[in-house]
């Protein structure tokens, strides 16, 4: 009966095993950002990176990228070909970008004021200082946009234009399956257990919201290392994916209690060092950039940023695709990032 | 048809289990507080035992009668060698809590005996209670492990599936044995762990491959029949496919929980004794490897010098240990409590999980049955699986979406920390004697780095804007010199 498919399909898979073994082990290091760099400053375990430009940068304004703490940036620049730094590099950008670096348990006590007001202060005004400007580009990369959007209310006398990208703003909503979790969750517990809270144990997390990926994701392995470069960018991605920080656990805490449970950002009720963040403060441009399909930052998380601020200069950028798709992806390269690099021309 | 039977029951029993645990571990707590624990504990003992044991017996009768009500539904399930062993999985969970309760006994007897002069009986308890565990246990095992009596599965009823299942698996196992070794030979983290994981989710596929087949050879053959869902639907296999995805709500960690924290205790419980006697027995050797010149020198006499520093510092061995052990004991016991109400609510997880997969598992196969039928080829398994997946994907996430699920994941995420900080309290009250940093004392150390380096930044911002002002006011004077 099923005893001639079994020996068949097995028969098969074999073969591409030991293919794909062979692409393997023919592989070197698997690498992600490559794109040249040098570290401008640092201050604690935060570091501040600017690109390095081959020749002089067409925009005035520089920018800054200001990524999630949970996972790395590395995913702006996952391989040369799908690099969306590199894109903003080659329309003329002057790119700089911040390292959150690993948080350990040392770092415990790190709070969003300490994130907002000591480390991306610190960081926007070296770029002023560097760059002889007043005001700069501020780019926030989900929970790295959140910051960058307290951030810009907070002091808006030095952003020039406010770009988030798939940047949870509205935690009310009922769509996203974290969103809905998170109202049941001990976050107290989970601090204080841990302090540093575990990379890993967040990734478990995410790796729930589509509870049968993994089963597919190595299922397809098989038939994906066939060939190099599909292989490559699964591996890298992995890489990636496995690549994910402690994260400093008061911040966590204020951060998901606050937001998550309490939606206080846009209740305009969130206080982050003694001062009430107000987002009608936010009067520079703003672009936001949404995923339709994004599981991790629902559209409805996203969108309504706009209604909430004050600036009459802001656009909302529809993305058909994922969360990490915005960055990776072909149509990424192709239509977003010179998206962006027009609309900040437009206002350099 | 009902497929809530195996897995309602399952976990019917394991909540049983798990409460009767609670129940005697409260009650030897109770006695451990009033003093009462050497009188009282071989009562406590024996009302656990009876009930274990009755549980089991109901659990497995249970199992039995469904198996011949919905005439053959599990009648595939009882392979002894590859597939689920009814019998098996219950003497393991009474195996493991059995030995758990003994140690605690234990404990609790070790906790009695300091204060031994108050009760005359403390000393032969514990005897006691071994033999009627004897008497009691070995009939109970025996009834157990009798195929006639205990398994509800009988195997002979199909041949056939069984062979199916023994023969898939012994391919399955001999196909990607060679595979797993070659990655230990990859270099890079990530291609290792990649290709580790591909490895290990093969056992996935492979679950689905030898519950799929039977099922797509009836429905090629137009031998299906609702009835046909029953007599080749394996709850056991479905059971351990769904448990290789989520890993994380395996029963068997539970198991292990028990196990470790079983051998953890019997680690603690002797550490404060042995471990400073051992140390000392074992000083003139130490020291004679570590200076050979001694053993040139007066042996005998050396040997003095280490017996009178041994009976100096025998005393104080003896002074902390019996403190730490009853607040161990009390720490210990808070803890397994949890640990038994974790078990309980992870078994209502785990309940919701198999019960949405085996439903979703029957619509799927019952979706694919109409597609022959309209001469859709479903011949590629591995389509078919993707297809399973994405269904199974959907009805997964309208679960976890539900507020049942989320508030039941969130409680089971909070005692499973408290019982790490459970856990971290009772590593700490082992390790307070030594001269370690403890991490509560680590903790107040950064706490104090980090309000230093807070003030620091603040003196040198404010020492950045004096400077600011300076310069401002000096290049004005300058401007108004000029």
């Amino acid at each position: 009966m099923a005893g001639e498919n079994i020996i068949k399909e097995m028969t098969d898979a074999g073969t591409k095993i030991v293919t794909g073994y062979d692409n393997l082990v023919r592989i070197g290091d698997v690498e992600v950002a490559t794109t040249p760099k040098e570290l401008v400053f640092q201050q604690d375990k935060v570091k501040l990176y600017r690109y390095t430009r081959e020749t002089k940068a067409t925009y005035k304004t520089p920018v800054l990228i200001s990524y999630a703490l949970v996972n790395r940036h590395d995913m702006l620049d996952i391989q040369p070909d799908r690099s969306f730094v590199r894109n903003l590099l080659g329309m003329g950008m002057d790119v700089y970008i911040i390292d959150w670096g690993y948080p350990t348990r040392a770092d415990k006590h790190l709070t969003m004021d300490d994130y907002v007001n000591w480390f991306l202060d610190e960081m926007v005004d070296f770029v002023r200082r560097n760059n002889g400007v007043e005001k700069v580009n501020l780019m926030g990369i989900c929970q790295g946009g959140t910051l960058s959007t307290i951030y810009s209310a907070l002091h808006p006398e030095k952003i020039a234009n406010l770009v988030t990208l798939v940047t949870p703003i509205d935690f009310s909503t009922p769509d996203g399956l974290l969103f809905r979790w998170a109202k049941d969750i001990n976050f107290d517990r989970i601090v204080d257990s841990y302090g540093a809270v575990p990379g890993e144990f967040l990734n478990n997390g995410f790796a729930m919201l589509k509870p049968m990926m993994r089963v597919n994701k190595y299922a397809s392995l098989v038939d994906m290392m066939q060939d190099k470069d599909k292989l490559m960018n699964f591996l890298r991605m992995e890489k990636w994916i496995n690549d994910s920080p402690d994260q400093a656990g008061e911040c966590f805490r204020q951060f998901m209690k606050d937001l998550y449970q309490e939606n206080k950002l846009v209740k305009g009720t969130l206080e982050i060092g003694g001062q009430q963040v107000n987002l009608k403060k936010i009067t520079m441009p703003v672009l936001n950039i949404y995923a339709t399909e994004d599981h991790l930052v629902p559209p409805t998380a996203t969108i309504p940023l706009n209604d909430h601020i004050g600036s009459k200069d802001h656009e909302l950028y529809k993305f058909s695709g994922g969360h990490i798709g915005v960055f990776v992806g072909g149509k990424s390269q192709k239509e977003l990032a010179p998206a962006v690099g027009k609309w900040l021309k437009a206002r350099d | 048809m009902d497929t809530k039977n195996f897995f309602a029951a399952w976990q019917e029993t394991q909540t049983k289990l798990m409460n009767n645990w609670t129940e005697s571990a409260r009650k030897m707590q109770d006695a451990v507080r009033n003093g009462s624990a050497a009188e009282q504990g071989v009562n406590i003992y024996q009302e656990w035992l009876n009930n274990q044991t009755e549980i089991t017996k109901t659990a497995t009768e249970h199992a039995s009668k469904n198996a011949s009500e919905l005439g053959g539904l599990f009648s595939q399930n009882g392979a002894t060698k590859n597939g689920f062993d009814f019998t098996t999985y219950y003497n393991e969970w009474m195996n493991n809590q059995r030995e758990l309760m003994n140690k605690t006994v234990s404990q609790m007897q070790d906790a009695s005996k300091n204060f031994g002069f108050a009760m005359p009986n403390a000393q032969d308890w514990f005897t006691r209670m071994q033999e009627m565990q004897q008497n009691m246990w070995n009939p109970a095992t025996n009834w157990m492990n009798n195929p006639m009596m205990s398994n509800p599965f009988n195997m002979q009823q199909n041949p056939m599936m069984t062979n199916w299942m023994n023969q898939s698996q012994e391919w399955m196992k001999n196909f990607m044995a060679p595979w797993q070794q070659l990655g230990e030979k990859l270099n890079d983290k990530t291609m290792k762990e990649a290709w580790e994981n591909m490895t290990n989710m093969s056992q996935t596929w492979m679950n689905f491959y030898q519950q799929w087949q039977p099922m797509f050879k009836h429905m090629t053959e137009n031998t299906w029949t609702p009835e046909s869902f029953k007599s080749i639907f394996n709850p056991e296999q479905f059971r351990t496919m769904f448990d290789s995805q989520f890993n994380w709500s395996s029963p068997v960690h539970v198991k292990e929980l028990f196990q470790q924290y079983s051998n953890w205790m019997e680690t603690a419980q002797g550490y404060s004794r042995n471990m400073m006697e051992q140390m000392m027995a074992k000083m003139p050797e130490n020291a004679r490897q570590l200076m050979p010149f001694l053993a040139y020198g007066n042996g005998a006499e050396n040997n003095s010098v280490f017996a009178a520093y041994q009976r100096a510092m025998n005393p104080l061995v003896r002074l902390y240990a019996p403190g730490k052990e009853s607040e161990m004991n009390e720490l210990f016991n808070a803890m397994m409590e949890k640990l038994a109400t974790y078990g309980k609510k992870l078994t209502e997880l785990q309940y919701h999980l198999y019960t949405n997969g085996a439903q979703t598992w029957e619509q799927f196969v019952n979706e694919a049955q109409e597609q022959i039928k309209k001469g859709v080829d479903l011949s590629n398994t591995q389509q078919v699986f993707q297809q399973w997946t994405a269904k199974n994907e959907e009805a997964m996430i309208a679960l976890f979406r539900s507020d049942a699920y989320s508030k039941l994941q969130g409680e089971l995420l909070d005692l499973g920390l408290e019982i790490r900080q459970q856990q971290e309290k009772m590593v700490t009250v082992v390790l307070s004697p030594l001269p370690i940093v403890m991490r509560s004392e680590a903790d107040e150390l950064h706490q104090t780095i980090y309000d230093l380096k807070k003030r620091l930044r603040a003196l040198e911002k404010q020492a950045g804007a004096t400077e600011e002002v300076k310069e401002t006011k000096s290049s004005k004077k300058k401007a108004a010199t000029v």
